[in-house]
């Protein structure tokens, strides 16, 4: 018989506010794994951790830049090869069927690429010949029931066609697979000339630049001449790691980041005042049985351990179980993105190896107030009448 | 109560000049005002008196729950009133064993745990708290219950379970606050013979405080509190 076992005897007498009560620290839990999770999965903006950089406007990814910085780009030493890329976003028939499409210059990103498309030779080589040419994922094309050849017509949100309307045709010219599910890019791509030559509005600009450079190691300093060389004109850039492009789209209308630690550390703000009101309660209940062991010869402080004790594994257990559920809730929304079944990926390990130490934390400032009361508890309580 | 040779024994717990009030509505009520007491080894000591008379209070004081004005408590020839709180919990722990009327049991243990509790203050191995559970168990006549919860036991089961954890230590000084007064007539002797026992058998001096004569009848000695005095010498009464 231990302290830890004490306290577990105890909590396990009122099983149902025990279990209520893991299930508001769970709640906690599972916005901290998912958002921190997520973020991570987002990118960590690591510049030196792969060789794709993307250049685009300071103020948020959906500011155009002037296409003719591709070339100034292509001259900063180090960069291997440079693709344009604009967004006219799409849908087909119903708006709810969306086909995500990118114009793009054809040859360098597919270069860059290769990994998440993967086409037959003929295929590619209809692309890079024919201007109003798209290619669709597999997935994409199965759900609409295209094939190679297919006249289509992908809808924009946000690019009017020159021949008035949103409306832009094109021709399949191939359905790209990915080499491993992980890599696998959902949505559609047409090419940038044909964007330039059929745009109502927005012609000649562009919303990024996909840029593969030669050695990652140089990165950093890649990243500083581009947006020096751009700095103070009439639009100024912002050069990131490709795996923080996810994070910029997210960036143009709030800082994700701070959102996420406002909305966790509302969470658990709120939970951390009903834990510890619900121990602060468990202990007013009990004022005679610690005035009991207080009488038997227990210290304050070993009193006090025993509400601590409580309060831990309560936390403990509440942020495995969050932690458990927000890594599932992950699986399930990477799957809903590369369109892969699920798999069990598991949590990043910074943020299940923060998520232990925040509920360390949270056990013991909810069992403050409370163990303070319990510590006060005189010997004479065991003795009341009432 | 003295040795062959006629020199009288040290008490085990002395009493000197106890000076104790409380503060109640902005008044100083006086509990004891020089009060002098002394309890020997093996005695079994009843204390009685109406409502207010001191007896809960003197009784907390002997255990070294609350403190004292002015005056002088010793055990075993110790001071122990001016000690510290930590000093007075780890002494309580060693020498003291409490009774309770409503047996204050921890309800989510068994009876057994219940009896190992005060164990765990000792440093004692986990065999060795298992073989003085299950003799204190044997002692008060519940090796058969020792897996019960407190709520499976009866009344005067829960105080036999209460009477085990405060001989379990081997203190030398037992105190028990009405030990009997939720017990029906028949359980109650059942108990009061087993606090004799324990008072005569293994040497340890029992002090109870009781409403009930009866009770009371089977102590050696019985004091009588009134307001804070004692209104009757310390009287023989078996």
């Amino acid at each position: 018989m231990t302290t830890l076992w004490l306290a577990w005897r105890n909590l396990m007498r009122h099983r149902l506010r025990a279990v209520l009560m893991l299930f508001s620290v769970s709640i906690a839990f599972v916005l901290y794994g998912t958002l921190f999770g997520l973020n991570n999965l987002l990118g960590s903006g690591d510049v030196a951790g792969g060789r794709d950089l993307i250049v685009h406007h300071r103020a948020n990814i959906l500011q155009t830049l002037p296409a003719h910085y591709r070339d100034s780009v292509a001259q900063v030493p180090g960069i291997e090869s440079i693709a344009a890329v604009s967004i006219i976003g799409g849908y087909v028939g119903e708006r709810s069927n969306k086909v995500p499409t990118l114009m793009v210059d054809p040859a360098p990103y597919l270069a860059q690429n290769g990994e998440g498309i993967v086409l037959p030779a003929a295929q590619r080589a209809d692309f890079l010949a024919t201007r109003d040419a798209v290619i669709v994922d597999a997935r994409t094309a199965q759900e609409n029931r295209w094939s190679v050849g297919d006249r289509v017509v992908i809808t924009s949100e946000i690019s009017p066609h020159v021949d008035g309307g949103f409306d832009w045709p094109f021709r399949i010219a191939g359905i790209y697979t990915a080499a491993k599910p992980e890599d696998a890019i959902t949505g559609a791509f047409g090419r940038i000339d044909y964007f330039n030559a059929a745009a109502a509005v927005g012609r000649d600009r562009v919303h990024w630049f996909a840029a593969r450079t030669r050695d990652a190691a140089a990165n950093e300093r890649i990243v500083e001449t581009v947006d020096a060389r751009f700095a103070n004109s009439e639009a100024e850039t912002r050069t990131e790691p490709a795996a923080a492009m996810a994070r910029a789209f997210l960036t143009q209308v709030v800082d994700f980041t701070l959102v996420i630690r406002l909305v966790v550390g509302a969470a658990f703000a709120t939970i951390l005042m009903i834990v510890g009101n619900t121990v602060a309660l468990g202990v007013r209940q009990r004022r005679r049985e610690f005035g009991v062991m207080r009488a038997l010869g227990f210290g304050s402080r070993q009193v006090a351990a025993i509400v601590v004790a409580e309060s831990l594994i309560v936390a403990l257990f509440g942020a495995l179980l969050g932690l458990t559920l927000s890594s599932m809730l992950l699986a399930l929304m990477s799957a809903g993105i590369t369109g892969t079944a699920p798999t069990l990926s598991s949590l990043p390990l910074g943020v299940l190896a923060s998520g232990l130490g925040i509920a360390a934390l949270f056990g013991t400032a909810t069992a403050l107030l409370p163990t303070y009361r319990a510590a006060r508890i005189s010997p004479a309580e065991a003795f009341s009448r009432s | 109560m003295t040795e062959l040779t006629g020199t009288p024994l040290p008490p085990l717990i002395k009493l000197e000049g106890i000076v104790k009030a409380y503060r109640k509505g902005g008044q100083t009520v006086s509990i004891f005002d020089g009060l002098d007491l002394s309890f020997q080894e093996s005695e079994f000591v009843a204390i009685m008196g109406p409502s207010g008379s001191g007896k809960t209070t003197l009784l907390n004081l002997l255990g070294g729950i609350d403190r004292i004005d002015g005056g002088e408590i010793s055990f075993q020839g110790t001071p122990i009133s001016g000690q510290s709180d930590g000093w007075l919990t780890r002494w309580r722990a060693r020498h003291v064993g409490f009774i309770f009327q409503f047996y204050n049991l921890m309800p989510y243990i068994s009876a057994a745990k219940n009896v190992e509790l005060p164990l765990l203050l000792t440093g004692l191995s986990a065999r060795e708290r298992r073989h003085r559970v299950e003799l204190a168990l044997d002692l008060v006549g519940l090796s058969d219950r020792s897996r019960h919860r407190p709520g499976e036991l009866s009344g005067g089961q829960q105080q036999r379970v209460a009477i085990a954890r405060a001989i379990v230590t081997d203190p030398e000084l037992i105190l028990a606050d009405e030990p009997t007064g939720d017990l029906d007539r028949a359980t109650a002797d059942g108990m009061l013979d087993l606090l004799h026992e324990i008072s005569a058998a293994m040497g340890k001096t029992v002090i109870m405080v009781t409403h009930d004569p009866r009770a009371a009848e089977r102590a050696s000695r019985v004091l009588h509190l009134d307001k804070g005095l004692l209104v009757r010498s310390p009287e023989l009464v078996r």
